[in-house]
């Protein structure tokens, strides 16, 4: 285990440093709260430096540290004695007034049904989508079984479906005066 | 007799996330030449991956979680474990470091134990290998410590000045290490002022989320040293730190 440390020593380090944004992006998307998903990596990162020697091999780092992001994240339900199924746990989306009128509308939409998703199929959702991992990793970092993250993977992409028509449906029928009228 | 959908939603979203076998595939892609509304729901699951993947894209992460310390600005609430997390750090660190150094291999130093420095510095020599810089870490108020960071800081500033070689020292304080900077607390004040008055290359730095901690369990703010700077946090300033291959010591 030492040689291994001193040979990746450095490429850990630089792993770690490079893997923030994209941990912090994942820990955004389980929670939608900024201040919460900051506390998430920095708890992670702690945890992965903690931990390095469990880390057998630096090619499966990635999944290794969005393993220790999922475990900071449900302990954090421990934590605070949430009781509900975490799998069956809507989270409300976390828009302000104001971060609603900066933000593109449609990346907004996008994100409150993601929002919207129990938290199981959140999780899958984004680690298929945004970090492009394996079914296979995903039940590894999970710990759930592989047909767990397909059929959730499925229900949420049929919810996200039906959400976004949905929005688009309202926004169509939404009144004349908000759409460009043609001026002949 | 025409079978009923054969491929089921589950078997589409694998195929559109690359996870089937090549026979399964063959098998997606001959059902989609059969049936046009197999291709218009991959093309769906297609664009709606698109778009989770564009919406969070825009997520960036804060600067203070990537940033380099800056003028004290509160932010949100630590509501624990950061001593902890630090101290494990710094074991774990203090260990790869004990192994390079032990070794002697090429890697860049990563922290530096107290009996090597206290070493090197009573053989009034430099650290061997010059470092970028030196982060001392402090996250405890026992007075011997206290009185230990700023002994160590001035010892390796007054040896980088007798070598003519101004090396940036950091003294990041975080849990109750925090007592150091504390004007109403610490008996350290003086020491410290006059440490900044008379080396450059030296500043002090209070974390964040412990500013933020002492004030949530005493209900009142912090009154720190007006010279100390605020780290977003004491874990971030010592990753960015390393990173840059500067010297860890832990008191």
């Amino acid at each position: 285990m030492a040689s291994f440390l001193l040979q990746h020593s450095k490429e850990f380090r630089r792993k770690l440093e490079d893997s923030r944004p994209r941990l912090y992006r994942m820990a955004f998307a389980w929670s939608h709260n900024p201040p919460l998903a900051e506390d998430l990596v920095q708890e992670a990162l702690a945890k992965a430096l903690r931990h390095t020697a469990q880390l057998r091999d630096i090619k499966t780092m990635d999944a290794w540290l969005f393993r220790i992001l999922a475990n900071c994240w449900r302990d954090y339900f421990r934590r605070n004695r949430i009781m509900e199924d975490i799998d069956d746990l809507n989270l409300t989306h976390n828009v302000t007034p104001e971060s609603l009128h900066n933000r593109n509308e449609v990346i907004n939409e996008i994100l409150l049904a993601v929002s919207q998703l129990s938290e199981g199929q959140r999780q899958v959702t984004t680690l298929v989508d945004l970090e492009g991992f394996s079914y296979m990793e995903v039940a590894d970092i999970l710990a759930v079984p592989i047909g767990t993250v397909m059929s959730r993977l499925c229900r949420a992409r049929k919810t996200l479906k039906k959400l976004l028509v949905k929005t688009q449906t309202c926004r169509s029928e939404q009144p004349a005066s908000t759409s460009i009228r043609r001026v002949k | 007799m025409k079978d009923i959908d054969p491929i089921s939603d589950e078997c589409l979203n694998a195929f559109v996330d690359d996870q089937l076998g090549a026979e399964e595939k063959e098998r997606v892609f001959k059902a989609v030449n059969d049936d046009p509304a197999l291709g218009k729901r991959i093309c769906e699951i297609r664009a709606l991956q698109e778009m989770v993947k564009h919406a969070y894209q825009q997520v960036q992460m804060p600067e203070r979680l990537a940033d380099a310390p800056r003028q004290c600005r509160l932010h949100i609430l630590w509501p624990s474990l950061a001593a902890g997390l630090l101290l494990l750090i710094g074991a774990g660190l203090g260990w790869v470091g004990h192994t390079q150094l032990g070794s002697g291999s090429q890697l860049d130093q990563i922290v530096v134990s107290d009996a090597t420095m206290t070493l090197q510095l009573t053989a009034n020599k430099l650290p061997t290998q010059q470092p970028p810089g030196v982060i001392l870490h402090l996250n405890s108020n026992n007075p011997a410590k206290l009185v230990a960071t700023l002994v160590k800081t001035e010892a390796l500033l007054k040896s980088y000045a007798r070598h003519g070689k101004p090396v940036p020292v950091e003294v990041v304080v975080n849990s109750k290490g925090l007592d150091l900077l504390r004007t109403d607390v610490s008996s350290e004040v003086a020491h410290i002022q006059a440490l900044l008055a008379r080396y450059d290359n030296v500043s002090f730095l209070a974390c964040q989320r412990a500013i933020k901690r002492f004030k949530y369990e005493t209900g009142t703010d912090a009154k720190l040293l007006a010279e100390a700077l605020v780290a977003p946090s004491a874990l971030g300033q010592i990753l960015i730190r390393l990173q840059q291959g500067w010297t860890y010591i832990q008191i």
